[in-house]
């Protein structure tokens, strides 16, 4: 992998860089600040395969790092991890939401950060992939979405949504503690067959963000992240564990959605009906647990929260 | 392999290459610990929001490189020296500057100990 690690401590770069090297990973670039990284970017002849951004660096942070690596054309899948430490973790709320695909805890574990790096790599081959058949599939200008309906994907230019993988990796690298305070709730979008149906790869990525940000916007400040599973169903990440008022909430989506019916038509779409899971609590569960969770959540909003929400025994 | 044991195989074989970021990291003790104390100075007298953001970013550095080349102690402290000034950014650099006055003076005492 062609790897940019930034960092304003040039101690911490050369420690970095030996880690990598270490892995196998030797094609390592480095810059000492956001600047030098932006212009490291722009000016590399082949593009970065991951991005490591230390979040805390003067002038521009990582964060804002984020927002800028993710407005650069080519730059809007790689993946990005940022590395922080344990008194860090507002901040990498912001970088999630911002794009940033994971984040490693200082100081490094060694088999932890083996195997984040080994998770960044598949993330990168996924993207290549995807990018290779957009290309093939550019070429021959085949209208229907390159993507299978009961595939996750995402819409990287909205604020929030993250990629379903990077969603439950942000899950699972969560605290005991902070477990607690959040919970889960899916969106079942009823008619995203015939969505699908009627759409190009282009249009459903861009009905499959529009869907996202009426759901961001319907749960702020609440909402935390979200991400597309497929087969038209939506996780959400809420931060606090109040239960949202069904009834209420559904008004919110359906309102922020109206002022969308234009889009839809105009792309001869239907607009998206939606169905409302229960909120699950997550509770202090292992990482085996969290597609259960999200399964249950998803299950729920299938069945439009009629039913009341299985009390989930979360065993270690 | 046990996830312990592989741990401590990666640990090992990266042991080696960090030799010398470790002796880099360590000689920068001295000029570290005068560096905090003219930073102390500087938030006692002048009551100095930029003195103490010094100070932290500086704690900040430590605490994130110290632990995986080994000073296991020395990261520990100076994490719990930059929760300690996480959790007082509302207040007074001088106010700040008393309450993490004694963890200052461990998390010193830590990086002394290291000079011999």
């Amino acid at each position: 992998m062609r790897i940019l690690a930034v960092d304003d401590d040039p101690i911490f770069l050369e420690l970095l860089t030996r880690m990598l090297f270490n892995y196998g990973e030797t094609d390592v670039v480095v810059a000492g600040s956001g600047a030098e990284a932006l212009g490291a970017i722009k000016s590399a002849a082949n593009r970065f395969d991951l991005f490591l951004f230390d979040i805390l660096m003067p002038e521009m942070d990582g964060i804002e790092l984020v927002r800028k690596v993710r407005g650069m054309p080519g730059n809007e899948s790689t993946p990005i991890m940022m590395i922080t430490t344990a008194t860090q973790r507002d901040y990498v709320d912001k970088a999630f939401r911002v794009g940033a695909s994971d984040y490693l805890t200082k100081p490094f574990d060694a088999l932890e950060f083996h195997a984040r790096i080994g998770m960044m790599k598949r993330l990168n081959a996924e993207n290549s992939k995807r990018r290779e058949l957009l290309a093939v599939i550019g070429k021959s200008q085949t209208p229907a979405p390159t993507v299978p309906f009961d595939e996750p994907m995402t819409a990287s230019s909205v604020d929030g949504m993250l990629d379903y993988s990077v969603l439950c990796g942000y899950i699972s690298a969560l605290g005991r503690i902070e477990r607690l305070g959040v919970s889960v709730m899916a969106v079942s979008v009823e008619n995203m067959a015939s969505i699908y149906a009627r759409s190009t790869q282009k249009t459903l990525t861009g009905a499959v963000g529009t869907i996202a940000t009426v759901l961001r916007d319907s749960m702020r400040p609440r909402l935390a992240m979200i991400s597309y599973v497929g087969n038209g169903d939506f996780v959400c990440v809420i931060k606090y564990r109040t239960q949202f008022d069904q009834d209420e909430l559904l008004t919110s989506i359906n309102l922020e959605q109206s002022g969308l019916r234009d889009e839809f038509i105009s792309k001869r779409l239907p607009m998206p009906v939606y169905r409302l899971g229960h909120q699950i609590s997550m509770g202090i569960f292992t990482n085996r647990d969290i597609a259960h969770v999200v399964a249950s959540a998803i299950a729920s909003a299938r069945r439009g929260g009629s039913e009341q929400p299985a009390k989930l025994r979360m065993s270690a | 392999m046990t996830p312990k044991s592989a741990n401590e195989a990666l640990a090992t074989s990266a042991d080696v290459s960090m030799a010398p970021v470790r002796a880099l990291f360590a000689s920068r003790f001295e000029s570290e610990i005068l560096a905090f104390e003219s930073l102390r100075q500087e938030i006692g007298q002048s009551q100095s929001a930029a003195a103490l953001r010094e100070l932290a970013l500086r704690i900040h550095k430590i605490a994130g490189v110290a632990g995986t080349l080994g000073y296991t102690e020395i990261g520990a402290s100076a994490m719990r020296l930059e929760k300690s000034i996480t959790e007082l950014a509302e207040r007074e650099p001088g106010e700040v500057l008393a309450r993490i006055d004694s963890r200052l003076d461990t998390f010193l005492d830590l990086l002394e100990a290291e000079l011999d």
